[in-house]
């Protein structure tokens, strides 16, 4: 008899989205928000789930869907994340009159794709989870049936992401052809062994790296491959936003460390200099275009694609320290990036969402919290101290210098500063131009202020994320 | 106790905090966040204080949390308590609470009462957490951010124009001693690889080899750290040749001058020497400058303010003079008289302040003394409290000031110091004169003001007046004892022998020091000093006119404060005019804005017209633009 244990949460989430899906079927409208919070339980009773058979899970290890700590902890991250991103999301979508309980269902199975990622060590396993991630994406950035903006971003992103897929899979079918493996293991293993290569593995090698590097890079949204990030961020609701922004980024970082740390790690040399590519564009693109943007969403889009690269610098210098250095940019980044969306959806203009940076003019005349707010995920997201975005850039920067990577780590400082001046100039907006809107806040702020502060509070004792980075990062090291 | 001092600290901040984002629109709220919660601080300081004078061993460092640590060290953030933090927080928060009280009823007709309150208790909270801090790393954010709230106070009255040049020269004055502060930081953590206090302490002795080459001279590493830091001080306290943003810094409300520019603030850089007194020990070129700056500050700004005529800058000068002697006291290694006239002077000299705004609430904002006489009826209770803070700042026997001050100068004279005691000595004649100046000039006389039918002020006014006159008078007589000489600042100062030798000769008993003083030559001079303003101020004005005609080029030299005010008005403005046009015409317009910034701005355009006209939304372009990067990425790894 089979132990299923180890792969009861992705069971439950599956099961317990179909008995959603069939009860809303009987639902009146306004009585909805049973479903809301029945998805809300679900979520609650997984984590509930997970820390009760913390112990159990971990020891029934598979050998192709891995149930180690690493896994178990991000998958509580990623639940904890969503709870929160529902919070904010069904707010929104209960104000402006669009709540489905599909939109949920749907980013459920994102979840539970991204679950499966966490917990992936077969290449095949691994590509399922990106698929069933990437999908469930393409379908709620359709969501806004009335938007032009919004289907027109999602058959981009369609397109766009089903040429990254092949990608994907044409250099998973290279490694398999090269290794004759899919197991992430078993390639690290094969590529240990095989010591000194020829001329022509070598090329297929690079070759199925560079396919992988670039889907991958696509999916993270890291330059040259960034172009659909500020036009899905734009045409998209906010609440699908928020979610773009943040945890597909843990997942996609999951990817990274699973592919390049976990089976590449032999091929160091071959992708070093590829990410490092890849994240120096990323930097000049993200805060170069950024200083030019109106949207404010689209000016957050540009971030993102600065911060990403900042995360792959992490990733390229290939130590045990750089990991731990992203881990912790990435947690951070995504704390700081669920605050900003949290806020913006509690704020509507002319009962309206947030779109231009202006709109938020003189917010601080009548809404001073939620202007501070603001004030501290921007400082945080330009890295001033005492806020978390400031320890997260100093550790990698550090973690440069440590390396002996001086002209990157000026680099990587210079860029900082031009990117202050986009996140500034909001503030600026915010607390010295004349109030020209009406900003009424939708619900009171108490769990996106508990969020931001959270920025502040980790600020002051990093002490815990960063402990908490450096043991997610010791599994791949101690051996 | 760690949570009683967390409490202390972090109870102002809280106000703050609370005052910032409540922006309630009622007064009587706002009053009651402020002073209820500075009034905690204060009454738990009083509480840690009564507590150490029982059980003295409480001494201790309580880590609160590691706040970032590298491979080479690590940065914690914890709270000292020793008699010195103990001693400190309790002057710090009994003043800020009183001139709190007042303000309540000097700022009760403000518009921005809120944000004054949130300033102030955000100013307590920088003070206290300077005090409480174990290391440079804290001690250097406090002293940022009291210098902030100092800036943001001075400048409260946002459409006074000198109010707004004023707060800007005092931060501009401090930015130069927090440029010594911070490179003295710097290399104390390059050669000792730790911020705390006490790493540097036990690292002393190898500091003390070492020597550091500045453009091929070698300087001995302590004395030049312990002149970076001394110049951090010296702005902060301001010394000669730093101290013109004080008088001017008098722009500010009333009771911010009572308290931070009087009380607090500027003795942090009084509070630093002697909290690092062991290495200050170590460098005994810089104790000697120390001590020669000390007494040059003190006798020439004391000169400057018998000329003034505002009230408050006249009072201004006076605290400078005072932390002259401060400063003397420091430079003598009698670092605990230092803090003892400290705090002395804090009580004292707050209480002037706050006579002087009761003083300029009567006469409609008049502050110059020529103009306001014969108060001396309308307001009896501000003049008995103005009098007796004078016989304290005068140092009449057996009143605070005497005991803090003659203490000083008895011991530079039993320590040898005999310029600095004569110097010291003089700077009593004139102190006296200056002090009965104004309360000659503003009390007595002919009254000008119409007595109205309220004789006095609203009780948030006076209360603190005349709770202030207790401290102000007694207090030196209770505390010489137990501070001097029973070793009160034993674990935190290190000239607890030197000073207790001083006081078994010298002082014996408090009554006996006053006995006597009325041998000594400081007395005579005071004597003097008052028969001379009786006869200036009171009696033969013309003669003082006469005199003053007779000396116009001597007078000059001191309303511009020996060129100071030249200097910093208008040479360096003047100067750094012409630099900064012909920077910004040369360097400025052509190199950075035209090269740089426009330059730049024009690639970015460029750049980015070039990035839009990728980014053009066709999705076939985007396809494209991928599959080209990938077939780029491809031929440059190929071989690789």
């Amino acid at each position: 008899m089979m132990n299923f244990l180890f792969i009861m949460p992705e069971i439950i989430i599956t099961t317990s989205m179909s008995v959603i899906l069939l009860i809303d079927l009987f639902l009146k409208k306004k009585n909805k928000i049973i479903s809301y919070y029945l998805i809300q339980f679900t979520l609650l009773f997984l984590i509930f789930f997970l820390i009760r058979n913390f112990e159990q899970i971990t020891s029934l290890n598979h050998q192709d869907f891995s149930t180690d700590i690493f896994s178990i902890v991000f998958k509580t991250i990623l639940l904890s994340g969503l709870i929160i991103i529902f919070y904010y999301s069904y707010n929104f979508l209960r104000y402006f009159k669009v709540y489905k309980t599909e939109y949920f269902l749907i980013c459920l199975f994102g979840l539970l794709g991204m679950m499966i990622i966490t917990s992936a060590q077969d290449l095949l396993i691994l590509y399922l989870g990106i698929e069933l991630l990437s999908l469930s994406l393409y379908s709620i950035i359709a969501y806004n049936k009335d938007s032009a903006f919004s289907s027109e971003a999602a058959i981009k992103y369609y397109v766009l992401g089903a040429i990254a897929s092949g990608f994907l899979l044409f250099g998973i079918s290279l490694i398999y052809g090269l290794t004759g493996t899919i197991s992430l293991n078993e390639v690290f293993q094969f590529i240990y062994d095989s010591g000194s290569r020829d001329a022509v593995q070598n090329v297929g090698y690079i070759f199925a790296l560079t396919f992988i590097i670039v889907s991958l890079g696509f999916k993270f949204g890291a330059a040259p491959f960034h172009m659909w990030i500020p036009d899905v961020y734009h045409g998209s609701l906010l609440p699908t936003t928020l979610l773009l922004s943040s945890l597909p980024k843990i997942a996609v970082f999951i990817i990274f460390i699973k592919l390049l740390l976990q089976a590449f790690i032999g091929l160091f040399h071959f992708w070093a200099d590829m990410i490092l590519i890849l994240a120096l564009i990323s930097i000049v693109i993200g805060n170069i275009i950024a200083i030019v943007q109106t949207n404010f969403k689209r000016m957050l889009a540009y971030s993102t694609i600065a911060n990403i690269g900042f995360i792959l610098i992490g990733i390229s210098l290939g130590t045990q320290e750089s990991f731990t250095a992203a881990t912790f940019y990435t947690l951070s980044y995504v704390i700081m990036s669920m605050a900003i969306f949290g806020i913006l959806t509690f704020i509507t203009i002319n009962g309206k969402a947030v779109e231009e940076i202006s709109d938020l003019s003189g917010l601080n005349e009548n809404h001073p919290w939620q202007a501070f707010l603001i004030l501290l995920t921007m400082l945080s997201l330009a890295g001033i101290p005492p806020l978390i975005g400031f320890h997260a850039k100093l550790f990698l920067i550090q973690v440069l210098v440590n390396s002996s990577y001086f002209i990157i780590a000026l680099f990587a400082v210079i860029m900082t500063v031009i990117g202050a001046y986009y996140y500034l100039r909001v503030i600026k907006v915010i607390y010295f131009d004349k109030v020209s809107t009406k900003i009424n806040l939708i619900i009171s702020s108490l769990i996106v202020s508990i969020n931001t502060l959270l920025l502040l509070y980790l600020g002051l004792f990093p002490y815990n994320l960063v402990n908490l980075s450096k043991f997610l990062m010791s599994g791949f090291f101690s051996t | 106790m760690f949570l009683i001092s967390l409490l202390i600290i972090f109870s102002p901040l809280i106000g703050s905090i609370l005052l910032l984002f409540l922006q309630n629109k009622s007064k009587s709220k706002t009053t009651f966040i402020a002073n209820f919660s500075i009034a905690i601080s204060a009454v738990l300081s009083f509480a840690l204080l009564i507590f150490f004078l029982i059980n003295p061993d409480v001494v201790n460092n309580y880590k609160l949390y590691t706040w970032l640590s590298t491979e080479q060290s690590v940065f914690n953030i914890s709270i000292i308590i020793d008699s010195l933090s103990i001693f400190m927080s309790f002057i710090v928060s009994t003043v800020s609470l009183l001139v709190h009280v007042y303000s309540v009823g000097y700022m009760n007709k403000e518009s921005s009462y809120n944000r004054f309150f949130a300033y102030t208790t955000f100013f307590t909270f920088s003070m206290l957490l300077i005090i409480f801090a174990n290391n440079f790393l804290q001690l250097f954010i406090g002293w940022e951010l009291v210098g902030l709230s100092s800036y943001l106070l001075i400048g409260f009255w946002t459409n006074k124009e000198t109010a707004i040049k004023a707060n800007l020269k005092a931060f501009i004055v401090n930015r130069i001693g927090d440029i010594g502060l911070i490179l003295g930081v710097c290399l104390i953590f390059a050669h000792v690889g730790s911020l705390d206090y006490k790493d540097l302490f036990l690292s002393l002795p190898e500091l003390s080899q070492k020597t550091i080459s500045i453009v091929g001279v070698h300087v001995s590493l302590i004395s030049l750290i312990a002149f970076l830091l001394f110049l951090g001080a010296a702005a902060k306290s301001a010394q000669i040749p730093l101290q013109f943003w004080l008088p001017d810094s008098m722009e500010g409300p009333t009771p911010i001058s009572a308290l931070i520019h009087a009380a607090t603030m500027v003795t942090a850089g009084i509070y630093m020497i002697a909290r690092l007194s062991p290495f200050f020990e170590q460098s005994l070129y810089v104790l000697d400058i120390i001590l020669f700056i000390g007494c040059l500050t003190a006798i020439s700004m004391g000169l400057v303010a018998l000329v003034q005529n505002d009230i408050k800058r006249i009072i201004a000068y006076s605290t400078i003079s005072q932390l002259g002697y401060m400063m003397a006291a420091l430079g003598a290694s009698y670092y605990s008289l230092a803090i003892f006239h400290l705090m002395t002077h804090a009580f004292f000299k707050a209480l002037l302040f706050l006579c002087a705004g009761s003083i300029i609430l009567k006469c409609n904002h008049e502050q110059d003394i020529d103009k306001i006489s014969g108060l001396k009826n309308i307001l009896p209770i501000t003049y008995s409290a103005f009098l007796l803070a004078s016989l304290s700042l005068i140092g009449f026997p057996l009143t605070s000031g005497f005991f803090s001050k003659d203490m000083i100068i008895e011991a530079l004279k039993y320590n040898g110091n005999i310029n600095s005691y004569y110097i010291l000595s003089f700077s009593i004649f004139i102190t006296t004169l200056y002090t009965l100046k104004i309360l000659i000039k503003v009390f007595f006389g002919e009254q000008k003001e119409k007595a109205s039918s309220e004789l006095e002020h609203d009780n948030p006014i006076i209360v603190p007046i005349v709770l202030l006159v207790i401290p102000s008078i007694f207090i030196g007589l209770f505390f010489i004892g137990p501070i001097i000489n029973d070793q009160f600042f034993t674990t935190s100062l290190i000239d607890t022998p030197k000073t207790n030798l001083f006081y078994e000769t010298i002082v014996i008993n408090p009554i006996l020091f006053s006995v006597h003083s009325l041998t000594s030559s400081s007395f005579y001079i005071l004597i003097l000093g008052v028969l001379f303003s009786y006869f200036f101020y009171f009696k033969k004005a013309k003669f003082l006119i006469l005199i003053s005609e007779k000396l116009s080029f001597t007078k000059n030299i001191l309303l511009s404060e020996y060129g100071f005010n030249n200097l910093s008005n208008i040479i360096i403005p003047h100067y750094f005019k012409r630099f900064g046009n012909f920077v910004w015409n040369k360097a400025d317009k052509i190199i950075i804005d035209d090269v740089f910034v426009n330059g730049i701005g024009r690639i970015i355009n460029r750049f980015s017209i070039k990035i839009r006209s990728l980014q053009t939304g066709f999705l076939y372009h985007y396809a494209f633009t991928m599959i080209v990067s990938l077939i780029i990425f491809l031929l440059v790894f190929y071989d690789y």
